[in-house]
Parts: C-alpha cells; structure tokens; sequence
C-alpha cells in the first residue's frame, strides 16, 4: 500500500453536504429531520450493502444550536441540545463508503424536499474561524 | 504545549471524545484549541464545540491529511502564535489517516512538546467494519499511541473482549482502553495520560 493520494479516494468513500433554512421549526420538523436522516441512510445501506458512515446535521438559532447525529440506523438519531421553535438555519452532512457524491446528493435532496418550510441554499460553506 | 489527535473512522466517537477531553483539561487549567475537520464541505461539529465554550477552527472542504495539509500547517502556526495554547485537540474526518496528519504536525514548525494519537474505535461497529475495511481500518490505527474502544456501553462484555483480543493483534504493543465517551466510562485512564 503506497502512502500517495487521497484517503479517501483509496477507502472508496464519498461525502456531500448541504445548508439552508427551515421555517416554522418545531417538534414536528425535528422528527421529520430524524426520518429524512434514516430515509436517507436507507437509501445508502439500498445501494451499497448497509450503510457504513456518519450523518451529522447542525441547526442554530438565536445563538442557540442542536446537533442530531446517525451512525447506526437501528439506534436511531441521537440529538444534543435544543432551539426554539421558529426559522432556524442547518447544515447537514453525509460521508459513506461505497456509494459517489452524486448519488449522496441525490438522496439528501429527495428526503429533505419532504420537509415542508425547507429550503437549501447552499451547497458549501468553506472554511470557518472563531471571531 | 501538548498535541492530542484523536483519529479513528466516521461515527466512532471522536467528537464525543473530543469534548470529554477539552472539558478535564479546561477543569485543569489549561488553556485548550481545538482543530476540526470536516469532509462533507459544510462544517458541522465547530459550530458545536464552540457552543461548548472551546475555540474551535474548523476545516472543511477537505481533508487534512491530503488536500488541506498546507491550511492545517498554517492554522497550527496561527493558533500557536496567536492563542497561545497549553493544549491543542485535532480531529481529522472519519477518512483521514492520522500517521498523515503527525508527519504535518512534526513538520509544522510549532515544536510541540508531546504529541499523542488517540485511536478511536466504534465498539458497536468494530467487527462489520473489519470485514468491510480492515485493511484501512489498520491504517487508521497506525502510529496511534493509545487505542480507545469506544460506545462500550452498547455492547456485552464478551463482544468487548474479543474486540480488544482483535485490536490487541492489529496493534502490538499498544494498550486499548474499553470506554464509552459518552457515558465517561473508562476514560479517566485516558485522560490522566493526557493531563
């Protein structure tokens, strides 16, 4: 095994990663949040023999944040923290082995689009410093 | 100043780690940086050590042990000169080999006094794992100084042993360390060898 090249590329893993805004943020909008996770961890495991990566989401609002996190679906989302209900913005990501970053995006935007409010505005947020 | 880099592969653990550490060497009065990265081009866990009240720079877009090695080497410089750390904590992506990410940091000018590789590991996971990457996952593990076997409260203790019976092979030499970074089971053993 050489020590050249990406690790990425050389574990056979892709990654894709989205931001946007959700009106009208409630209890509602969080376990829909959840299921577009799952759905979309089940879309992976669909085409690549189980699901074997991470998904990660970041919501913020009012200086406020909850992360969600999924690893193994059978255990479900796990959730830290809390934010008022109302607009709040995210960022979600996904990295998994065995599938390309098209098909990843592919699944994020058809599992997101389900939750009503939702809106993505960007795809990349670049390099974040502490003020 | 220490440099402490928790590697290991996606969703092992690594973040939940990260914060136990940063919380016992804040409570010990030392000043603490964080470095994250992220692969997924929007960055996700500075937001959340930031909310926990650590300096966190976050990296995505990249990885650190190939794409982003020249920003890591520059943020180190940067968070060095600047902040002026006792403690700097690293999380690479999931995807990242950390004997990569040393080199950069011995090559980096910062001249830490101790550099530790923590070598994170899913217990949940550990044994698909293996049979999916184990040729990776071994190289994930190389050059780690310790071996945390990470998420230990989901599992039974047989599926414990045969899993450090396992990494014990993989990594001769090297202790592993049955923890559960969430719950704080078992890492007070790693945290006196970081403090």
């Amino acid at each position: 095994m050489t020590d050249d090249g990406s690790s990425i590329d050389e574990v056979g893993a892709a990654s894709c990663g989205l931001s946007g805004m959700i009106n009208h943020w409630d209890n509602d909008k969080e376990n829909e949040f959840k299921q577009a996770m799952l759905g979309i961890a089940s879309d992976i495991a669909e085409m690549s023999d189980g699901f074997f990566g991470h998904i990660k989401a970041i919501l913020t609002s009012d200086d406020k944040s909850m992360s969600m996190n999924l690893v193994e679906p059978s255990l479900g989302v796990s959730v830290h923290g809390e934010i008022p209900d109302g607009s709040c913005a995210f960022r979600i990501m996904v990295a998994a082995l065995d599938v390309d970053s098209e098909y990843l995006r592919k699944a994020m935007n058809k599992r997101l689009s389900g939750i009503e409010g939702l809106k993505v505005e960007s795809r990349r947020s670049g390099l974040i410093l502490p003020s | 100043m220490f440099v402490v880099l928790i590697g290991g592969f996606l969703g092992s653990g690594k973040t939940t780690m990260l914060l136990e550490l940063a919380k016992a060497a804040n409570e010990a009065g030392l000043r603490v940086a964080v470095i994250v990265n992220e692969v997924g081009e929007v960055g996700i866990d500075g937001t959340r050590i930031n909310a926990e009240g650590y300096e966190a720079v976050e990296l995505a877009e990249g990885c650190i042990c190939c794409s982003l090695a020249g920003t890591l080497q520059n943020t180190l410089i940067t968070i060095s000169s600047d902040f002026k750390p006792d403690l700097i904590i690293l999380e690479p992506t999931g995807l990242a080999l950390p004997h990569r990410v040393q080199q950069i940091i011995r090559t980096s000018m910062i001249r830490p006094e101790k550099v530790m590789t923590i070598g994170v590991v899913d217990a949940h996971r550990f044994e698909d794992l293996l049979n999916k990457r184990r040729n990776f996952m071994e190289r994930q593990l190389m050059n780690a100084d310790l071996i945390a076997l990470n998420k230990c409260d989901l599992i039974g203790e047989a599926v414990i042993h045969r899993a450090v019976d396992e990494l014990s092979q993989i990594c001769p030499g090297r202790e592993v360390f049955p923890v559960s970074a969430l719950t704080g089971e078992g890492m007070g053993t790693i945290i006196e060898r970081l403090i």
